[in-house]
């Protein structure tokens, strides 16, 4: 059994980049649940690895490397019963993934753009993305069909990524200020 | 089949592939499309990072949240404070060494390892049916277990810390760097809290007064998922105190807070306040009378404080309690744990007996 110290310095770096790796990894694997899992076995994998990390490096690529691996081998394990990309296309996604320059400031845009929602989707969205229901649980609550709520919910990320869109120059605009 | 040169296609199958409501022949489409351009892939992967950000939107952001902090709490002293405990520390270590040569060996390697006090771990390693313990009705205990009552020889370091503790309560030595000894009514205690005071930092402020106890960084044991860390706070000599003792007519209170920095865990950590009754030196299995520990699961809201009240009623024959905070997580989550520091304050101790004039409070 290893009983290994990791720093604080290597714990606070992960930390910072949990938002980006889960938005790698979904990426790749585009499944809310098995990104999450994905997420806390790469945790894993780079904690077992912490002494291996070259502190003059670049974390953000060792450590989307190894959650390349990981989504690779979660496929390797999934995709005889579940509907996946093949190792072409995940190898395709990941080299254009790696880009996360903007993820602040798409996220502060969201911030925004999510309490702009009209008042029936922030209800579905709630749902959805913050109590984590599925579709069938959304029926349910709602007392709608799985079609609406699926449209429904199609309307709303269409929404949120129109409106980020329009509000990311400003804020880029002001944070060069 | 053609690629399609906008992007509402990809935005409709990237949304059902989200919600699980994609069929096999709708995915063969989907990776079609990402097959046939690089636009269409930044299409979807444009729609798919915002959907991880909405899923963290309803997440604090943790690094926002310690600049924000960083901003309203100064710190004014601590490199002065440092520096000064740091002289402090080499000063009683060349001391020590000096003077203690048949002590155990103080290499520099052993100081370096004394300093890295992440290595201890938990003195529990299970518990057992709470046994024969009496508290007063008017001491209000909490997950209060009776857990072993063997020595303390679970970890070495910890042990070592005691035992040497133990030496300086009877050798009334003033202070080194396992704490200091200082004089409370008719008892001596040696006490961590001065090495382990910090002020405002990582966003807490203390409990109350300018300072507070900050813990030693947990160990990660990465395969089991699981951090840890035991820190001896003090050491009380209640040789003293041997009349009331002798009829093991000594009740024990301990009050303290407990508190964390902000971190992404969804879950606090767990502190338990430890006691360790012993007698001797508590090198030997029949000097250990009793362990007790009483939990706490934290918040993780660093603006709060989490009081925990335990008490216990000493077994008879006991000359030495050991007062330890042990902090505990386990899971995923425990791999972060050191992306958050743990702290504890206005620790109160108090030891009741059947003669006022003896109770005492500190």
């Amino acid at each position: 059994m290893s009983k290994d110290y990791i720093s604080f310095e290597f714990s606070q770096k992960l930390v910072r980049l949990q938002r980006a790796l889960y938005s790698y990894i979904l990426c790749l694997l585009p499944n809310r649940t098995e990104a999450e899992d994905v997420l806390q076995e790469t945790n894993l994998v780079l904690c077992r690895k912490s002494e291996e990390y070259d502190e003059t490096g670049n974390f953000q690529a060792w450590a989307f490397q190894i959650a390349r691996y990981q989504v690779m081998a979660h496929m390797t394990k999934a995709r005889r019963s579940k509907i996946c990309f093949s190792n072409e296309m995940i190898e395709s996604l990941a080299d254009e993934a790696s880009d996360q320059t903007q993820l602040k400031l798409s996220q502060k845009a969201l911030q925004l753009c999510y309490d702009e929602l009209p008042a029936h989707m922030k209800d579905m969205a709630h749902l959805r993305f913050k109590e984590e229901a599925s579709l069938k649980e959304i029926c349910q609550k709602m007392g709608r069909p799985i079609g609406s709520v699926s449209a429904t919910l199609h309307r709303i990320r269409k929404n949120l990524l129109q409106c980020v869109r329009q509000k990311l120059p400003v804020l880029e605009l002001e944070a060069e200020n | 089949m053609h690629p399609i040169q906008n992007s509402d296609e990809i935005f409709l199958l990237a949304s059902k592939v989200l919600d699980e409501i994609i069929t096999r022949e709708e995915f063969a489409r989907l990776e079609f499309l990402l097959n046939a351009s690089s636009n269409n892939r930044k299409a979807y992967l444009e729609f798919i990072q915002l959907e991880s950000l909405i899923h963290w939107e309803q997440e604090a952001d943790p690094e926002q949240i310690e600049q924000n902090r960083n901003k309203i709490i100064p710190f004014p002293f601590l490199p002065w404070v440092a520096s000064m405990a740091a002289v402090f520390v080499a000063l009683f270590a060349g001391w020590w060494n000096f003077s203690h040569p048949s002590h155990t060996p103080f290499s520099s390697e052993w100081v370096a390892h004394v300093s890295l006090a992440s290595k201890e771990k938990p003195l529990a390693s299970g518990r057992i049916l709470n046994k024969g313990l009496v508290t007063p009705d008017s001491i209000p205990t909490r997950s209060f277990d009776l857990l072993s009552t063997n020595t303390i020889d679970e970890d070495p370091l910890y042990m070592d810390r005691v035992i040497s503790g133990i030496e300086m309560l009877k050798s009334r030595q003033v202070a080194s760097e396992y704490g200091q000894i200082e004089k409370v009514g008719p008892l001596h205690r040696l006490s961590r809290m001065a090495h382990l005071s910090t002020p405002t930092e990582h966003g807490v402020l203390p409990a109350s007064g300018m300072e507070m106890m900050a813990m030693s960084p947990l160990s990660v044991d990465v395969e089991a998922q699981t951090a840890s860390s035991a820190e001896m706070i003090q050491i009380l000599d209640l040789r003293d105190m041997a009349t009331n003792m002798a009829t093991g007519e000594v009740y024990l209170n301990v009050e303290a807070q407990f508190n964390q920095s902000f971190n992404a865990s969804q879950e606090g950590a767990e502190f338990a306040l430890t006691f360790h009754a012993l007698k001797g030196e508590g090198r030997g299995e029949e000097d250990g009378l009793g362990y007790w520990e009483s939990t706490l699961q934290c918040d993780i809201d660093p603006k709060t404080w989490e009081p925990l009240i335990s008490g216990v009623s000493l077994p008879r024959g006991t000359e030495f309690v050991v007062v330890s905070v042990n902090i505990r997580k386990s899971g995923p989550d425990a791999l972060l744990a050191n992306s958050s520091r743990y702290y504890s304050d206005d620790i109160a101790v108090s030891l009741n007996t059947g003669d006022p004039s003896e109770s005492l409070s500190f």
